[in-house]
């Protein structure tokens, strides 16, 4: 049989296996094969039993590793590791802990453990698990679904050890280093490097320790011990853990493989989709607080700022801030924000600090703010249009760093150099929002301008050719109905040529108002007195429309520099449109109030609103609401205002359908000297009679 | 009774002013010229002128001109189609400015208190 299982195949060792157990000892102690058989028998069930374990180690074994590699989650594949060391339906060891490499800090650092931290939560454990029944698949369902993963008193004791990555530190470190186990027979004759701590928690007796390995490199390492049980750790469970661990570091250097391309997957998509927002977006403001913040965020920096450099002073402006950026700013810590951002523009290349500790450049306060930071350029057809600076890296993985490294710039640089373009883009739009402003501008200017030529023009005529015949008309007829008895019925008559001469009288004088327009005669007046001689000249307007007037004049109004006459007009027309729209007892409030460099009066009516779109318009000259009326007289008002350096602003409100403000400057002491001089410059001009301006 | 003349190329308007002054207690006469008002002028001395300013032939303005140095102590009053000139008169060396209207109070009442100015002046 020996030779059979030496020499031939697994086919043939088994053929004979299954022959040999056919044949059954004769049990007789005189046969001399008996004895033969009998030691024949004894060795092959033994070399059963060691197949048998071997392929239900290897299937449990194959078991572990499809669980584990089907996860990709750094804390899922930590707990399935500790899960199947520790699982009475696997490995089967009462405790186990697990620490991985820091490579950045040159550390061993303990991540988890599990197990129980008595010999009665032991058994307690044990006895629910074989009543269970449950099988390894659920139970590492179950342990990697709990959530008290890292409140486990192991895994407590776990994060408290962290070994520097030297040799003779601790005997975790030397499997790391070595990678090779190590099988401690006996804690206290232990001859290798044991540190207090781990001493103190774990290594009391036997335990295990095997390096977690991915290809040759070692990722960390895997500590077992049975510290209730105290059943001896065999060889082959040492050779079973190895294994166990060898599948573990594949099952975590996938997962980081898998997190790495995630992260750049994730770059590439935020860069593709930070393009498509930031060039799909013209307001400048908008584009710039978009930058400041996916900057921040697709590479993981708790904050940052956006500078814009202006070329003709030399300075940098912060724009835009998003998170620690803001504070930053606010607190104008110079060498985290303006200095740093004239350090990037001088070097015309990105700036990177890993570590602002070790940087004399900065100040205690500043390193408290920030630990580490980046800022590259924004260049754009070779012109560099400002800067992005972030600030203190935050680790987006469990594979990423809290420091900010190469990649981190240079994927800066490929979302800076978007940026710049985007930023173009939106100055470009703006400055060609400005351009179309400022040509509407020139066009209304044109078609007031036009208009009121035209206005002047046709009124000069009007005045003297319509004037004299409707005052010859509506005079004579005024002397006719004098004449006649109250009762005659052709006075009725002549009151509609009177009225009617008294409208076109009217809408005369709004034409000529348009075309007078003159520069005003300033002097310094009191503006109450003007509302309150305007509010008279329409009072009887005000009777026949049976409105409320609701006057509130503020009695500390500084005097100003008005062309008071002027100015009734401009109440006037505004008063007289108000009535205008006002229904039958409907109410008009009439207001004076100081409101910083500015005076308002404020006029507001009851009545028919005038619908948004028409309310940019009202100012146009011959623009008309429909009702009686030449559609001068506002426009009449806007161009006396504006000449005054003030504007007239109209709104609706919940109270009142419409609300016309009038903003008349404050005069300065300066305003006043400069209006003397061109009051004397034009009484000089007035000694010269009758200059030629008719 | 006091005495006006009335300066207006427009023939419905001198009628008509004719008519409301004379209506009103005072001695009216009307040129239809500047030319002519400074002749009528040189021959009478008016209380008061009421002076209209676009006029064919010497507008009101130049025969304002001629009136003040010829006759600086008659009163002018203009009274024109042109409200614009109104904020200029008082540079003109005119009592008054008032806006022609069908409604002839205004002027009237103008017409009033400038004889009352000047006959308390020449008290």
């Amino acid at each position: 049989m020996t030779e059979g299982k030496s020499s031939g195949g697994d086919r043939i060792q088994m053929t004979s296996v299954v022959k040999c157990w056919e044949l059954r000892p004769c049990g007789r102690t005189d046969c001399p094969a008996h004895g033969a058989l009998e030691n024949a028998y004894q060795t092959l069930g033994s070399d059963h039993v060691a197949l048998e374990t071997k392929l239900r180690q290897s299937s449990m074994l194959f078991k572990i590793c499809n669980v584990m590699h089907a996860t990709i989650e750094l804390e899922r594949i930590l707990k399935i590791i500790l899960t199947s060391v520790t699982s009475g339906n696997a490995l089967g060891f009462n405790r186990a802990m697990i620490f991985l490499v820091d490579e950045e800090n040159a550390v061993l650092e303990g991540r988890m453990g599990i197990g129980p931290s008595s010999m009665e939560e032991a058994a307690r454990i044990w006895s629910d698990l074989q009543a269970s029944g449950a099988s390894f698949e659920t139970v590492v369902k179950m342990s990697t679904e709990s959530p008290g993963g890292p409140d486990e008193p192991l895994t407590q004791t776990a994060k408290s050890l962290v070994f520097p990555l030297t040799p003779g530190v601790d005997v975790t470190v030397q499997s790391v280093l070595e990678k090779k186990p190590f099988h401690v027979k006996d804690a206290a004759s232990f001859q290798g490097p044991l540190s207090q701590n781990l001493r103190k928690d774990f290594g009391r007796s036997e335990f295990v320790v095997v390096p977690i390995m991915a290809k040759d490199r070692a990722l960390g390492a895997l500590i077992v011990d049975n510290e209730f049980s105290r059943k001896p750790i065999t060889g082959d469970e040492v050779d079973l853990l190895t294994s166990l661990a060898h599948q573990a570091g594949l099952a975590l250097e996938n997962a980081r493989v898998y997190e790495s391309l995630k992260l750049h997957f994730s770059e590439v998509s935020t860069l593709q989709e930070v393009g498509k927002g930031i060039l799909s977006t013209t307001n400048l403001a908008d584009v710039l607080q978009l930058i400041a913040r996916i900057s921040a965020q697709v590479i993981g920096a708790s904050g940052s700022i956006l500078w814009l450099h202006d070329e003709d002073t030399g300075q940098v402006i912060p724009r835009a801030s998003f998170g620690k950026g803001t504070i930053i700013v606010e607190r104008k810590l110079k060498n985290l924000g303006e200095e740093l951002a004239r350090w990037t523009l001088a070097e015309k290349a990105p700036v990177l600090v890993p570590d602002t500790s070790s940087d004399v450049r900065f100040s205690d306060e500043e390193r408290a703010v920030a630990a580490s930071l980046v800022a590259v350029p924004l260049t754009a057809l070779d012109a560099i249009v400002g800067v992005i600076t972030v600030y203190d890296k935050m680790a987006r993985s469990d594979f990423d760093t809290n420091v900010f490294e190469k990649e981190d710039e240079q994927f800066l640089a490929i979302l800076a150099d978007q940026a710049a373009i985007a930023v173009q883009n939106a100055r470009l739009f703006e400055a060609f929002k400005e351009a179309e402003k400022r040509l509407r501008e020139t066009q209304t200017l044109l078609l007031r301008t036009e208009k009121l030529a035209a206005v002047g023009e046709m009124s000069a005529k009007m005045a003297h050719e319509i004037r004299n015949p409707l005052t010859s008309i509506g005079g004579f007829a005024r002397r006719v109905s004098k004449a006649l008895k109250a009762n005659d019925p052709n006075r009725d008559y002549l009151e509609v040529i009177i009225r009617e001469t008294d409208r076109l009288e009217r809408i005369l004088n709004e034409q000529l108002q348009f075309a007078q327009l003159s520069r005003p005669r300033l002097k310094m007046e009191d503006l109450n007195s003007v509302v309150e001689q305007s509010l008279v000249l329409v009072s009887e307007e005000a009777v026949h429309r049976k409105a409320k007037i609701l006057k509130r004049l503020s009695l500390d109004l500084p005097k100003l520099l008005l062309d008071s006459d002027k100015m009734k007009q401009v109440l006037i027309n505004i008063l007289q449109n108000a009535l205008k729209f006002l229904p039958v007892g409907g109410k008009i409030k009439l207001e004076t109030k100081r409101a910083g460099d500015f005076v308002h009066v404020i006029i507001g009516n009851e009545g028919e609103r005038i619908p948004g779109e028409l309310m940019d318009r009202l100012f146009v000259p011959f623009f008309t609401s429909g009702k009686d009326g030449t559609g001068l007289g506002l426009a009449v008002a806007y161009q006396i205002v504006k000449e005054h350096g003030g504007e007239i602003r109209v709104k609706s409100d919940d109270e009142w359908s419409t609300v016309f403000c009038v903003c008349l400057p404050v005069s300065t002491n300066q305003d006043r000297r400069r209006n003397l001089r061109d009051r004397r410059s034009r009484l000089a001009d007035r000694r010269r009679p009758f200059a030629d301006n008719f | 009774m006091k005495s006006l003349l009335v300066v207006d190329d427009d023939t419905s308007c001198r009628k008509l002013y004719e008519a409301e002054f004379s209506e009103e207690g005072y001695s009216v006469e009307a040129a239809s010229s500047g030319r002519e008002a400074l002749k009528m002028l040189e021959d009478t001395d008016y209380d008061l002128v009421i002076l209209d300013i676009k006029m064919p032939e010497m507008d009101g303005l130049e025969a304002l001109c001629e009136i003040m140095k010829s006759k600086r102590e008659v009163p002018v009053v203009i009274n024109s189609a042109y409200p614009s000139f109104k904020t200029e008169f008082t540079s003109w060396n005119a009592e008054a400015y008032v806006v022609k209207s069908s409604n002839l109070d205004e002027l009237k009442r103008t017409v009033r208190s400038v004889l009352q100015r000047r006959s308390l002046r020449a008290c």
